[in-house]
């Protein structure tokens, strides 16, 4: 189910809210938890039933295996000891993830590399199976080093189906959430949270709706539909792509996060305006926050921890190494391995940039001049993210850096007609990808949005109910319902 | 002025406007209803919205009485429902549908069904490619209420139902622009009184001296590329054909359909498309003509038994060899349309087990014999004309 149709907004999230609270104010212990996973079930299996056997079985499994590593807590030398469990809980949730992810990925590889003729799998990638994988390997790293205790199996499928973040996360930790769900304050209706709630919702929803999805015309048309691309329109989609992805990614976290609060659950931010990062440290900091704190916990500090005497060389390899295994998280193709890989330089030669060639240089960077850098080096690497193969990925860089191609609006013909001795035509400057002139007007605008107004996160903290922040919040549920017209699904439920 | 109020009053005032504005967006699209999905129009002189007929033939078939249908595509479309009406002794509602698939003709088919008994059926076998996407739409033929008002989340229709009601005091330029109240049920699905469609018959030459879409010169010059590939004698084999999965699509549809509801007529007519078509088909030796031979086979073969399907052939007339007939290869003049209400109405050009092979034979040597090239070198000149 998605949260920006009407059936979740008018008919499930109501209901779903008003029998929480209701089994609340009833003293029932468990009934509202069991009424709230049967919701996150039915919201899971909506499109399709088919992989609700799939995530119980996980979250079944995974629980058994954090009550065996409760267990065994004190018997270390043995074969089942506690290290040897998390091992065979990460080691099946990483199988779990390469079987259904990356196994035709895979044959189709090993066929090209020794041409054989290896059958393909007939399989669908299960809806959210990287997020809740890494959930629960967090989970479970988590039980190994005595964070946590859960032994309600109730409580654990709350952790994992909660349905606000059960699909495109953010990625929690236990002691994020369900000590939530034990605080009394939090079983009855609280019109602050409900107030921020349906605040943080309207703004999600209209990032989605409104902004991701009419970006996404310009983007589709560029990378699936245009044979070819000019100078402009090449530069326009990769726009769109870069602010597609962050207004569909950051409006279904708004919306996650106000749904949760209606619920009186807080969950963790995830991005705090990343386009305003100057630099690529800075950037992940601040872009899918929960995601890069797994990079760095899960990936990057195992990784550096299994070096021999460890320096500022290996540390920047198990950086690039821990970006490289991200991109690929991300999905089971080669442009990811290029969009890792394009990450992890760039973190490096950040690294090698603040440590040493700053000082060896004796450059300052001009904050302009390095968020310049930084923006456009994290949309180049989006080409990769969104192209289905290389040759997409080449079509549009290669126009984004040829000026063999460049067509200027007619617009300017008259001021600008010396130009067109150097090769360059006057006409529909973004006529392969359906923009005009107004395409160009909701870029600079947009650009404005993401660099100089509050983030959502801000706007959150610092709200009041007053008449203004209602009529905004009307503004943007309103116009945002009326423009629900399609099943726009999100880019992140692909992954 | 302090704006500002509690947190209660900003949830209540939100969730009250919220709830209050859709509900009264649905429950006035449910009494406007421009579709006429749920009833009949509040005024009589609202009629039917010829731009959004997918949609449309589900409100006529919930809201108006009639017992016979004609329910095709672009072929059928100029069929006068009167005149069948007057011919057939039956109560007929023309509900064809421009580029209607054969899966989607059948799914509004099977809800006319379900929904009136019914005592003939008249389509066309042809649409058989069926590539045409139906989840816009088919929520409106499962006869379930909660799915139909779905409808009407359409932004577009909600503008519609604003013109609607306006027109009952006045005719809103934009609203008449947007076809938002178009035309009548007897003239809603016909497209041959448009300028632009009845000028091109009376011959090649009409059809070139229109302005032509890049659509209907793409047309051109895959004829003129295919009389090319005939007069140089170096025709490629074309493996894909519009016929390929026709006879599967047959059984799944219609033949379903006729099987299950055998107190009604299926009348099935194949479609005389002009003699150029198949002659530049059959002449550059590809596969298609031959995929059409042997789908008329097999729906005929497969259709013997069933005593309620009547399998009509009108390839073999004359009026196929004059062009002037024709808008473009295939579209024919509304008085083929007439022709066939006759030809049902006397049981000629039917297509049984005894006529299938003289009628196959007689279309292959009409269509090995036409001569192309009087046609095809006007398109040649006009094509060449076009690149100066």
């Amino acid at each position: 189910m998605l949260f920006n149709s009407f059936g979740f907004i008018f008919i499930f999230l109501p209901a779903t809210f008003f029998v929480y609270f209701y089994l609340r104010s009833t003293q029932l212990v468990n009934a509202p938890k069991v009424w709230l996973i049967s919701a996150s079930l039915l919201f899971y299996g909506w499109s399709n039933f088919i992989y609700l056997p799939l995530i119980l079985s996980s979250i079944l499994f995974n629980f058994f295996i954090s009550k065996a590593i409760l267990k065994f807590d004190l018997v270390n030398k043995q074969f089942l000891s506690k290290k040897n469990l998390l091992k065979v809980g990460i080691i099946s949730n990483i199988g779990l993830l390469i079987y259904f992810k990356y196994m035709n990925f895979f044959i189709t590889n090993v066929n090209s590399v020794f041409s054989s003729n290896i059958d393909l799998l007939n399989i669908i990638l299960p809806l959210a199976i990287s997020f809740f994988t890494l959930q629960q390997i967090i989970f479970l790293v988590d039980s190994y080093e005595d964070l946590v205790k859960e032994k309600s199996f109730l409580n654990y499928l709350l952790f994992i189906t909660f349905f606000p973040q059960l699909i495109l996360g953010p990625i929690v930790h236990h002691h994020q959430m369900m000590p939530q769900f034990e605080d009394k304050k939090n079983y009855f209706i609280n019109y602050k949270n409900i107030s921020l709630g349906i605040f943080i919702f309207s703004i999600g929803l209209f990032k989605k709706v409104v902004i991701a999805d009419s970006f996404e015309v310009f983007a589709t048309q560029g990378f699936d539909v245009a044979n070819t691309l000019n100078f402009f329109e090449a530069w326009v989609t990769s726009l769109s792509y870069t602010f597609q992805l962050y207004f569909d990614f950051s409006g279904y976290m708004d919306m996650a996060v106000g749904i949760a609060l209606i619920f009186n659950i807080q969950i963790p931010q995830n991005f705090n305006s990343p386009f305003k990062a100057s630099g690529i440290i800075d950037f992940w900091q601040r872009w899918h926050i929960t995601l890069s704190n797994f990079i760095t916990t899960y990936i990057y500090t195992p990784i550096v921890m299994s070096f021999k005497n460890l320096n500022i060389h290996k540390a920047m390899l198990a950086t690039f190494l821990a970006f490289l295994i991200a991109g690929l998280w991300h999905g089971a193709s080669w442009m990811f391995v290029i969009f890792g890989s394009l990450h992890g330089i760039g973190l490096v030669t950040n690294q090698y940039w603040n440590k040493y060639w700053k000082k060896k240089f004796k450059i300052n960077l001009n904050f302009y001049l390095a968020w310049f850098i930084t923006f456009n080096y994290v949309n180049i690497a989006n080409v990769f993210f969104r192209a289905r193969d290389w040759s997409d990925a080449s079509k549009v860089i290669n126009s984004m850096f040829s000026v063999d191609n460049i067509v200027i609006p007619s617009l300017f013909e008259n001021k600008l007609i010396f130009l067109s001795n150097y090769g360059m035509v006057f006409g529909e400057f973004l006529n392969n990808i359906g923009g005009n002139n107004r395409t160009i007007l909701w870029i600079l605008i947009t650009l404005i949005i993401v660099l100089f107004f509050k983030n959502s996160m801000e706007l959150l903290k610092t709200f009041k109910p007053s008449i203004w922040s209602a009529l905004l919040t009307l503004f943007f549920l309103i116009y945002s319902i009326l423009n629900i017209s399609k099943n726009s699904s999100f880019i992140y439920f692909n992954f | 002025m302090n704006s500002k109020i509690e947190y209660q009053t900003f949830v209540i005032s939100i969730l009250t406007f919220c709830i209050s504005f859709f509900g009264i967006i649905l429950f006035s699209m449910v009494i406007i209803d421009p579709l006429k999905i749920f009833h009949k129009p509040l005024k009589d002189s609202i009629n039917f919205m010829k731009g959004e007929m997918r949609y449309q033939v589900a409100g006529i078939i919930n809201n108006y009485e009639f017992d016979s249908i004609i329910l095709g595509a672009s072929m059928l479309q100029n069929t006068s429902a009167k005149d069948a009406t007057d011919i057939l002794q039956s109560s007929f509602v023309n509900l064809s549908v421009g580029g209607l698939s054969m899966g989607n003709r059948s799914l509004m088919i099977d809800y006319a069904l379900k929904s009136k008994k019914l005592n003939h059926v008249i389509t066309t076998l042809d649409g058989f490619a069926d590539s045409e996407n139906k989840s816009n739409f088919s929520f409106l033929y499962n006869g379930t209420f909660l799915d139909d008002i779905k409808v009407y989340k359409t932004r577009r229709f909600v503008i519609d139902a604003v013109c609607q009601l306006s027109t009952i005091y006045v005719e809103i330029a934009y609203c008449k622009k947007r076809n938002s109240y178009d035309t009548s049920l007897e003239l809603i699905t016909e497209w041959y009184s448009t300028y632009d469609h009845k000028e091109r018959f009376g011959g090649i030459e009409n059809w070139l001296k229109l302005e032509n879409n890049s659509q209907i010169i793409d047309q051109l010059e895959e004829i003129a590329e295919q009389a090319n590939c005939i007069k140089n004698n170096y025709c490629e084999a074309i493996k894909s054909s519009t016929y390929d999965n026709a006879i599967g699509i047959f059984d799944k549809t219609i033949l379903k359909l006729a099987l299950e509801n055998s107190d009604t007529k299926f009348h099935l007519i194949f479609p005389p498309y002009s003699r150029l078509k198949y002659a530049l088909l059959k002449q550059s030796n590809s596969n298609e003509f031959e995929s059409y031979i042997t789908t008329i086979k097999n729906i005929v073969m497969r259709s013997e038994a069933i005593e309620n399907i009547s399998i009509y052939g009108m390839d073999h007339l004359t009026f196929s060899d004059d062009i002037s007939n024709y808008k473009d290869p295939s579209h024919y003049h509304p008085r083929v349309n007439q022709e066939m209400l006759k030809a049902i109405k006397n049981n000629h050009f039917l297509l049984t087990s005894q006529t299938l092979n003289s009628y196959i034979e007689e279309i292959e040597s009409l269509a090995k014999n036409y001569d192309i090239f009087l046609i095809t070198n006007q398109i040649e000149s006009y094509l060449r004309g076009l690149e100066i």
